[in-house]
């Protein structure tokens, strides 16, 4: 069974969102994690770099592929999760507790966002 | 099923040819039968400083181009095949159905070579062996809904430049890349029947693949040799991304000059030396931290290097070293 917690929002392309005031963690979903197989490398955004909503903005690398992560509320990054860099199995062990990035977002793109209950289907389906 | 020819061996036109296709996002699975000429290829995330002999690359005239699925460094030459599919994702998501099947999208190339008598099997994570022995490797790339799944085929591939060319010296390079992993390679030659030439086989490849799918035969629209140029020029045919992109890493250069043994501790984040320390028995002028500080932020390659710095920074510090002499002892 997956684990999808109840306070966090979710993109149709299986990250995670937790908000912070104005500001946006971003993470990809246990089920996510449990597709992609071992993560060997995680590649981060530079501080600073501004995204549209839903635009490629990280990229993960796992023993199967290489995959893109979506930044799923239009922002700009403020905080990187560094440690991932020496340790990307992180995201396989906690992925919730393992943000790949922050953005400061004025909200764009949260409208489209999916609740948990919203976001089981999706990994029931596929 | 569209088949399409890459119509060369330039490795960083190939590569951008399959992401010129990925870009295109076509509804119908692709096909490519391609091959480079001498090159390493290395995964999106390795570093090119810890997989690759750079010295023996170059003096060998073999190309190093980093490509956009992930995994380990291979080596292309025209003894090997390589085959590239592209197929939709179906449900749209990019991280995950239909589920990384390396076997299946693997199975029709298995399938071709178990009817041609060959003993092949997949293997592992990624490869395809027969008798234990790699002759494929292969790795994904997902982007814009579409799935890339590639592979080599070592048909007669020089295997002992391939050893030469991917060995480098484990103690030199503290990388937080993607390290290759080492496998007992064959080529496909050897298990065929000496007449058996490498057209041949791909011409069975294709013939047995266009059996179970419809294949249509397609050139490239001139939009799309547009894309091409374009991703080969910026992308693939510059150092920026083949070398630059490497992780990052601390190493350390090591020679002895006529006038003393110099030592440089490196350290690059996205391809920028981000820390550089002189060390060594020798004599200076100036203090060496002015030097080191003079090419923090700068590109590590050799072109970057070569516009930035002055012969007269150089020699402010160490007199007797030629411009040409410091970027070869940096970069090489």
């Amino acid at each position: 069974m997956m684990n999808i917690p109840q306070n966090l929002l979710y993109s149709k392309e299986h990250e995670w969102v937790r908000f912070e005031g104005n500001k946006a963690y971003i993470g990809i979903s246990d089920y996510a994690q449990h597709h992609l197989g071992d993560i060997v490398f995680v590649d981060l955004p530079e501080l600073g770099t501004e995204f549209d909503a839903m635009t490629e903005a990280a990229v993960v690398e796992s023993v199967k592929a290489v995959s893109p992560v979506f930044c799923p509320v239009a922002g700009k990054v403020v905080e990187i999760n560094a440690e991932l860099l020496d340790s990307p199995e992180k995201v396989n062990e906690d992925p919730y507790a393992s943000f790949l990035f922050a953005v400061e977002t004025d909200g764009t793109g949260k409208d489209n966002l999916l609740s948990a209950s919203d976001y089981t289907p999706l990994c029931e389906e596929e | 099923m569209i088949y399409f020819e890459t119509l060369s061996t330039d490795p960083a036109w190939n590569m951008a040819v399959e992401e010129a296709l990925l870009l295109e996002a076509r509804e119908e699975p692709l096909l490519l039968l391609w091959e480079n000429a001498p090159s390493v290829i290395i995964g999106r995330h390795q570093n090119v400083w810890s997989e690759v002999n750079i010295a023996y690359a170059k003096q060998k005239n073999i190309r190093i181009i980093r490509r956009l699925s992930g995994g380990g460094a291979v080596y292309h030459d025209n003894g090997n095949l390589n085959y590239t599919f592209i197929v939709p994702v179906e449900n749209g998501s990019s991280k995950c159905a239909p589920v990384f099947d390396f076997k299946s999208l693997s199975a029709p190339v298995v399938k071709v070579l178990r009817k041609m008598g060959l003993n092949a099997e997949f293997s592992g994570r990624n490869d395809i062996i027969i008798d234990n022995r790699k002759i494929s490797g292969t790795a994904q790339v997902r982007f814009h809904g579409h799935l890339l799944h590639h592979g080599t085929l070592l048909f007669s591939t020089d295997l002992e430049k391939m050893t030469h060319v991917l060995t480098v010296d484990p103690e030199k390079y503290h990388s937080k890349g993607v390290p290759s992993v080492r496998a007992r390679v064959a080529n496909l030659s050897e298990f065929l029947p000496e007449e058996f030439g490498k057209e041949q086989f791909k011409q069975i490849i294709l013939d047995e693949l266009s059996k179970d799918n419809a294949i249509s035969y397609t050139t490239f629209s001139h939009e799309l040799i547009e894309t091409i140029n374009r991703l080969k020029e910026n992308k693939y045919g510059t150092d920026t991304w083949n070398i630059g992109r490497s992780p990052r890493s601390d190493f350390y250069r090591e020679k002895r000059f006529s006038w003393g043994k110099l030592r440089a501790d490196v350290t690059l984040e996205r391809g920028k030396i981000v820390n550089l320390n002189f060390s060594g028995d020798f004599f200076f002028d100036e203090d060496p931290l002015t030097l080191a500080q003079y090419c923090l932020g700068v590109e590590y390659t050799r072109v970057t290097l070569r516009c930035h710095i002055t012969e007269e920074k150089i020699k402010s510090v160490f007199p007797k070293l030629e411009k040409e002499e410091f970027i070869s002892f940096l970069c090489d």
